[in-house]
């Protein structure tokens, strides 16, 4: 492989195979290192793996394509509108099921601009939320004891364990 | 959320990041998930995450309306999605009526009307979570002239109040220091010893970590006579300016501004601005903004110096004296003159109409933002962001008098 090569094949932690183009790659800086080690490295047969499932790393690649023309050259004001409108629309999709992977994703692919998105999309959902839904969301167990919320219902009227 | 079982456990600094985003009314109600949760909201280290991060938002405008002689006793705020809503009541401690006198990083600082106790008792009030305190009184029962600035300065990650005594038209001869860290006020006549002859006119704006008060600068070696000075003289006006950080008080020049025009003291970007207007016979304004940049020299002393950034003319904005800087555009609190509102015409409402007016200096765009809330152009508006910051547990017990 050459350093002319335009996309990279990697796989996913299922083992299912994507390609990336080489501007896409360079959203994040742990798949551009991986990018220059294929590209500069003797062994070429080896397909660096992501450790990202597949379904979380589609919309990931998608992410990386579409900003990469900007991020790469930067672009007008107009563009920067379209790609927040993109945004918005990019999260309200199918993602919010797999918003936590994304998160997780951004967060390991050091992509700033997706984990601030993600961030920003979870804490707008988690707004309509109750409690419960967050602590099942969040995986999280409810170790207030009985006195505790007796206590805490009494300094804060109205406010809700469930 | 479509989230089943499959969701990831997610580690503690995204989670602290997503909940850095959310309001304070939805951390209040998620303070009940679990205890740590609970004890994260309370940590100073978050609320300084989430204020950092609410700061960067556009902040909201705050305003308490003024209506026939007096302060109106409710807080409004007009939201990044121009709502108005009410805020919480200030808790009053007995008191009839309040003012807000400043409002900086989430917190507002506002005097209480006291029948018989002068100056007036402060208080430190959050909206957001409604948590209040009384500060300590040092002086009752005072007939004199103060003045006072309130803000906060991330340097030091205190907020601090400064309030000057002045006989009436008079030297200021006392200066008192309150921190919000340490709870207590500060006399000591370090403070007072670094700015001899000053008079102030009017309570501070606060910028960039520092407070600034337009006043006058006495030079107290000349005769008496000479000293008797006409308070509108220009060329004495200087600005005062307190370092929040390191709490020491200078003397800013003002820049030579054009002959005949009005001006007065804007934060803009969190700087330091200066907006000179001056009306033509078209009810049109000529604006000059004028911005202090603040550098530290070689010596590690601070230096400041004017730029002039903007200068246009804006039509049928002239009738009116605008308030302050929200989100770049300049508002003007527009009433009481019924058809002067564009093509608007606000509807008189008790024989008051109210509306906001935004002005775009740049382009010249002017849009008007109806409520029945405003009151008149005395209303204090303010730049507002919510945050969870605490200003203490205990209210202190009102001065038996």
């Amino acid at each position: 492989m050459s350093s002319s090569v335009e996309a990279i094949t990697v796989l996913s932690s299922d083992g299912d195979e994507f390609k990336i183009t080489v501007s896409a790659a360079k959203l994040s800086k742990p798949l551009n290192w991986m990018l220059e080690d294929v590209c500069f490295s003797d062994d070429c047969d080896e397909v660096p793996t992501i450790e990202v499932n597949s379904k979380t790393l589609v919309k990931v690649i998608e992410y990386c394509e579409k900003h990469a023309p900007r991020a790469n050259s930067g672009a007008s004001d107009s563009d920067a509108e379209e790609l927040k409108k993109w945004d918005i629309e990019f999260m309200k999709m199918d993602v919010k099921d797999i918003l936590f992977h994304i998160l997780m994703a951004a967060n390991y692919l050091h992509m700033e601009g997706l984990y601030d998105l993600a961030c920003q999309t979870a804490a707008d959902l988690m707004k309509g939320m109750t409690v419960s839904q967050i602590r099942k969301i969040f995986h999280i167990k409810n170790d207030f004891s009985s006195e505790e919320q007796e206590q805490l219902r009494r300094q804060h009227p109205g406010c809700s364990f469930d | 959320m479509k989230m089943d079982g499959a969701a990831p456990f997610l580690p503690e600094e995204i989670i602290r990041n997503i909940l850095k985003r959310l309001p304070v009314k939805s951390l209040t109600r998620f303070r009940c998930v679990c205890k740590d949760w609970k004890n994260l909201f309370k940590s100073p280290s978050f609320i300084a995450d989430h204020l950092h991060h609410s700061n960067r938002q556009n902040p909201s405008l705050l305003f308490q309306p003024y209506r026939e002689g007096q302060y109106i006793s409710q807080l409004y705020v007009l939201d990044r999605g121009m709502q108005v809503r009410e805020l919480p009541s200030v808790p009053l401690f007995g008191a009839s009526r309040f003012r807000v006198v400043g409002s900086s990083y989430g917190l507002l600082c506002v005097e209480i009307d006291v029948q018989g106790i002068y100056p007036p008792p402060l208080l430190l009030f959050n909206p957001a979570t409604r948590d209040v305190i009384k500060l300590p009184r040092t002086v009752d029962d005072f007939k004199c002239e103060c003045y006072l600035g309130f803000g906060f300065s991330p340097i030091v990650n205190d907020y601090k109040i400064v309030r000057t005594y002045a006989e009436p038209k008079d030297c200021i001869y006392r200066v008192e220091v309150y921190s919000l860290s340490t709870g207590s006020w500060d006399d000591d006549e370090y403070y007072q010893m670094q700015m001899p002859g000053a008079i102030f006119f009017a309570d501070a704006i606060t910028a960039n970590g520092s407070m600034f008060w337009i006043g006058l600068q006495l030079d107290l070696d000349t005769d008496e006579d000479e000293t008797d000075l006409d308070m509108d003289g220009e060329k004495t006006r200087v600005i005062f300016s307190f370092d929040i950080a390191s709490e020491e008080f200078d003397c800013v020049p003002i820049p030579a501004l054009g002959n005949n025009s009005l001006y007065q003291l804007m934060v803009y970007e969190d700087k330091l601005a200066i907006l000179s207007h001056v009306k033509d016979a078209e009810l049109s304004c000529m604006f000059d903004l004028w911005v202090m940049e603040e550098h530290m020299d070689a010596s590690d002393r601070k230096r400041r110096s004017w730029t002039k950034i903007f200068s246009s003319t804006c039509s049928a904005v002239g009738y009116w004296v605008p308030s302050i800087f929200w989100r770049g555009e300049l508002v003007y609190n527009v009433c009481e003159l019924p058809g002067l509102v564009g093509e608007t015409k606000c509807e008189a409402e008790n024989g008051l109409s109210t509306a906001f007016m935004l002005l775009n200096i740049s382009t010249g765009e002017v849009k008007i933002f109806k409520t029945r809330s405003c009151g008149d152009r005395r209303a204090r508006i303010f730049n507002y962001e919510e945050s969870l910051v605490p200003v203490g547990k205990i209210p202190i017990k009102e001065p038996s008098s």
